[in-house]
């Protein structure tokens, strides 16, 4: 009974919170279950063979069943089709299995098991234990309360859609009824699958502790007296400026520079100055900063990787700068982003940007893309976790959310010239492959119609053209990450047109002053320094002309 | 333990080197960042300074499950088509996304933790510091709120080895969720974390009602607040109840997770800390003299949280240190003031009343009161004799001889930091 049970029980998490009170018992059996990982091949020992035939029997019986029945059977009122069909499959596919006797049986019970995810259960099985003990009745309500006040709103849909963990072989339709984990209110796990096992009594360590040769003191102060190692500190630099050249050479100032090399090298020599002077003299190529050496073609290099990856440094890496690491990349990019370099660069990307947007469709959205990577990062695609704040750490991160306009204050007309993407998407994301992928998808122009679809008062699902998506997705052959997926929107025309027609369809819905507007607003945030030129194009709708003939002198 | 104490402070030069993706609020650049103030200010001068251990992956299935390793392990961003099962059974891919070197990255912060833990058990040092760990939220099985690998976990539980009693103390403004739910039954470790609860704030658990289970019943405190904490009412909570939980429980270790988003104006925060305040809490805890180990954990203002933890650094180390920011190569990251303590506050209002946090340290006294009526198992199970062992232990010679010698071993010119395992990423430099 137990393989039914908690087939059932799971995919009856997804029907409404009366379904779900009536199924606390299965939770309970849940708990049975997930606890006693050990005791459960005991327990089928146990069991006698008549009390499988028993189960046998039944589970023939409910094979044969009308699903009406069924559904009655176990506490099904008024389920979906869609979840209908699910426990139809599900009970389905179950009986067969099980008719084969024990060790399927026991296999297909594995199975199940593994397939649904163990946060699925967790907080059922959580919020069961403690309403055993310190939760009380108002809190359930409330939950309830709120779920139903989530559930009504859009986003519900998206959220549902994504927050199936694990599921994968089941239907996607399971998903879409998945509801309990809108609660914000989560408890600690109780089980053998979230402790950490803590040892028996005290322990003593053997001759050879366990790490210590792996690790290696860079220094150590108690050896020698501070006045001693500044002096050192200061030799060290003296030779240092006396033997190098370049941008080495330029005396740094009266203070002792600290230099954790000169220190390492000292502590290697057994605190001995003379010595630790001496083989610092020896060494051919004084250590300098690794970052001072990157070539003039190194730095280009890495710029046009950055215009055409974004973010992504390890895409830049194979296909760009392949001297460097990839964590080579990482460092340099945060040295460089405070260089001029990096202003001239974002500049460029700037101008670029801009031309673009008075101009939808005409220039190189590539650049653009970037722009937006430069500026507040854009709403990562209608996140599911985004939707769902207790899942998501994300959720309250002001850079991405400050770009979530507020469902409520859409404006009607473009929210409803939206509405069949809104549909779409919701097939979209339920497909389960779509959800791991979809947060590193991030198309050039999506940025763009975000900002569209933000000046327009679209809420979250309006602004994603959801076919691009998937278009995306099945077109990529490997879509690990932004940039194939950039890649693979490029090379698709037919993505293309899409979203140009997109960009240009809402842009024309919208009025053209409020694009402007918006963008340029967000450069000023983003740097006053630029703001000149910027300023000005939003102060109203015969600044346009204005801002187009600065464009002309700029280009 | 002596007023200077021997501080052990950990750091791979290659842990700043990660990028989480593009927007991803997780910077660990901002460790690097941090080490590069610890460095100018000469802080490193003053304590013992390592370049840690990697962690296997033998060592984060001390609490992980080996498929959640091993799938950490194999998954990369080239290949991560073929894991979509995996990505959403261990959820990663949103907060937790894939990127370059993900397992690197967990290993070597787990280790320089897993290091600390082994060096206090030693009595090799007084604080252990790791700036680079305290990943709280992650998971037996799965990833969560940007942490992968619960190095805290992996930590204490080294400690448990020499330790009756750890005690972990969080101030991140998340829950400690993952450390709480690893030892919600035990006794021997008690978690106490303070942190912002409530109205979809992430992960939603931190109840002051959770309180552990079984064996552990009364050995999770947790302090849920409101937005808005500002120093004062913080110390005003935070000081009573360490000083109670320490009374009552009698520690002999502690773990403190120093996570930098209880500051102001943090990207993902809504408390009001000043970097003075948040140093307060460290101080608190060191003085209490028992073994520390102290980890780093959230902090989304890249510079707020390199200011924060080098005060801190400076705070273990009783150095004062000035308020102007010493010349380095990330100094425009410190514009336009240049201070250490510029002001971060916000407007945001504090929501916490008087009578709140009255509240909450009553309760937090009645549950610790508990916790001495009914005598822990572990108390009685402590034989007395374990603790002279600990001591003889104190000073063992070998051990820091071997460790002395090995780092005085004469190597070749130019090879800093190598050994035999890695000679990659410093080779480049010695050719160029």
């Amino acid at each position: 009974m137990a393989t039914t049970g908690t087939g059932e029980a799971t995919s009856s998490n997804g029907s409404s919170p009366e379904t779900d009170q009536d199924f606390d018992p299965s939770a309970d059996m849940m708990v049975h279950d997930y606890d006693d990982e050990r005791t459960m091949e005991e327990e089928e020992n146990m069991s006698g063979a008549e009390s499988v035939a028993d189960e046998l029997n039944d589970l023939e019986k409910e094979g044969d069943m009308p699903i009406e029945q069924l559904l009655a059977m176990y506490g099904y009122g008024g389920g979906s089709a869609g979840e209908k069909e699910d426990s139809q499959s599900s009970s389905n596919s179950m009986s067969p299995d099980s008719s084969q006797g024990q060790d399927t049986r026991s296999s297909s019970e594995e199975e199940i098991l593994s397939n649904q995810d163990l946060t699925l259960d967790k907080d059922e099985i959580a919020r069961d234990l403690l309403s055993n003990s310190d939760e009380n009745e108002d809190k359930e309500t409330d939950v309830h309360d709120l779920l139903n006040s989530v559930s009504s709103s859009q986003t519900a849909r998206l959220l549902r859609s994504h927050s199936q963990p694990g599921s994968e072989d089941s239907d996607s339709e399971d998903d879409i009824d998945y509801k309990p984990e809108e609660e914000w209110k989560k408890t600690i796990s109780v089980g053998s699958a979230y402790q950490a096992v803590v040892p028996e009594g005290l322990s003593k360590y053997g001759d050879a502790p366990a790490y210590e040769n792996e690790d290696r003191l860079l220094w150590d102060p108690t050896k020698m007296d501070d006045n001693d190692v500044e002096k050192y500190l200061q030799e060290i630099h003296l030779q240092i400026l006396q033997t190098s050249v370049g941008v080495n050479a330029i005396p740094t100032g009266a203070h002792v520079r600290d230099d954790e090399q000169a220190l390492y090298l000292l502590l290697q020599c057994g605190h001995n100055k003379e010595e630790a002077l001496r083989r610092r003299k020896m060494q051919a190529i004084p250590p300098t900063d690794p970052m001072s050496l990157w070539s003039e073609e190194e730095c280009s290099n890495f710029e046009t990787g950055l215009r055409f990856y974004g973010k992504d440094f390890y895409l830049i890496h194979q296909n760009k700068v392949k001297t460097r690491s990839v964590g080579e990349l990482v460092q340099f990019y945060y040295l460089w982003k405070k260089t001029e370099r990096h202003d001239i660069f974002a500049n460029k990307t700037r101008l670029e940007k801009r031309r673009y947007t008075l101009h939808p469709g005409v220039t190189d959205y590539m650049e653009r893309f970037l722009d937006d990577q430069e500026t507040p990062p854009p709403p990562p695609v209608p996140r599911d976790r985004s939707a769902s704040p207790v899942h998501s750490l994300l959720f309250g991160d002001p850079k991405r959310s400050h770009l979530k306009p507020h469902t409520e204050h859409g404006i009607g007309d473009h929210a409803s010239n939206f509405q069949p993407i809104d549909t779409e998407l919701d097939i979209n994301t339920a497909l389960p492959t779509v959800q791991c992928v979809e947060p590193k998808v991030r198309d050039p122009a999506e940025g763009d119609t975000n900002n569209i679809c933000l000046q327009n008062g679209l809420h979250e699902e309006g602004y994603v053209p959801p076919a691009k998506k998937v278009k995306t997705d099945t077109l990529s052959d490997s879509i690990s990450d932004l940039p194939s997926d950039l890649h693979s929107s490029t090379a698709s025309t037919e993505t293309q047109n899409h979203i140009d027609s997109l960009s240009i369809s809402s842009a024309e819905k919208a009025p053209p002053v409020t694009s402007v507007d918006k963008v340029s607003s967000e450069k000023y945030k983003s740097s006053p320094s630029n703001s000149q030129p910027v300023l000005s194009v939003s102060l109203g709708k015969v600044e346009l002309g204005h801002s187009r003939s600065a464009e002309a002198v700029s280009q | 333990m002596p007023i200077n104490p021997v501080v052990a402070y950990s750091y791979d030069p290659d842990v700043g080197n990660f990028h989480y993706g593009a927007g991803h609020p997780m910077k660990p650049q901002r460790i690097a960042l941090t080490h590069c103030l610890v460095m100018h200010y000469g802080l490193h001068k003053k304590m013992q300074v390592y370049r840690p251990y990697r962690a296997s992956v033998h060592d984060m299935c001390r609490f992980h499950s080996e498929d959640y390793i091993d799938f950490l392990m194999r998954v990369s961003p080239q290949n991560v088509q073929n894991f979509t099962k995996q990505l959403s059974m261990f959820n990663v891919g949103d907060d937790c996304p894939v990127f370059d070197g993900i397992y690197d990255f967990c290993s070597m912060y787990t280790g320089a933790t897993l290091e600390g833990s082994v060096k206090l058990n030693n009595n090799d040092c007084d604080i252990a510091v790791n700036w680079s760990g305290g990943l709280h939220h992650a998971k037996k099985f799965e990833a969560s709120g940007f942490c992968y690998v619960n190095d805290i976990v992996i930590g204490i539980l080294e400690l448990l080895k020499y330790h009756p009693r750890v005690l972990y103390i969080d101030i991140d403004i998340h829950h400690g969720d993952g450390v709480q739910e690893a030892f919600y039954l035990t006794d021997r470790v008690m978690t106490v974390s303070f942190h912002k609860y409530g109205n979809y704030f992430f992960p939603g658990t931190g109840d002051m009602y959770e309180l552990g289970a079984e064996c552990g019943r009364y050995y999770s405190v947790n302090v849920p607040l409101r937005e808005g904490m500002d120093d004062q009412m913080y110390m005003s909570v935070f000081k009573p109840v360490i000083q109670q939980v320490i009374e009552f429980y009698q520690p002999t270790v502690i773990v403190l997770q120093c996570g930098a988003d209880s500051l102001g104006s943090d990207r993902l925060g809504c408390f009001n800390l000043s970097i003075k305040g948040h140093g307060e809490c460290v101080k608190v805890v060191k003085e209490f003299g028992l073994p520390l180990l102290v980890l780093g954990g959230g902090g989304y203002t890249k510079r707020n949280v390199a200011r924060c933890w080098t005060y801190e650094t400076g705070v273990i180390l009783n150095e004062e240190i000035s308020n102007e920011i010493p010349y380095n190569e990330y100094l425009e990251y410190f514009g336009p003031d240049f201070n250490l303590h510029p002001d971060i506050s916000t407007k945001q209002e504090n929501q916490n009343t008087k009578q709140y946090i009255e509240g909450l340290k009553q309760m937090v006294h009645d549950n610790l009161k508990q916790l001495a009526c009914s005598p822990s198992v572990e108390m009685q199970d402590v034989p007395p004799d374990l603790l002279s062992l600990d001591n003889t232990e104190e000073q063992n010679p070998d051990i820091t001889n071997n460790q002395y010698d090995n780092d005085k071993r004469i190597e070749a010119n130019n090879e800093f930091y190598d050994d035999d395992k890695d000679n990659d990423k410093d080779e480049g430099i010695i050719e160029v």
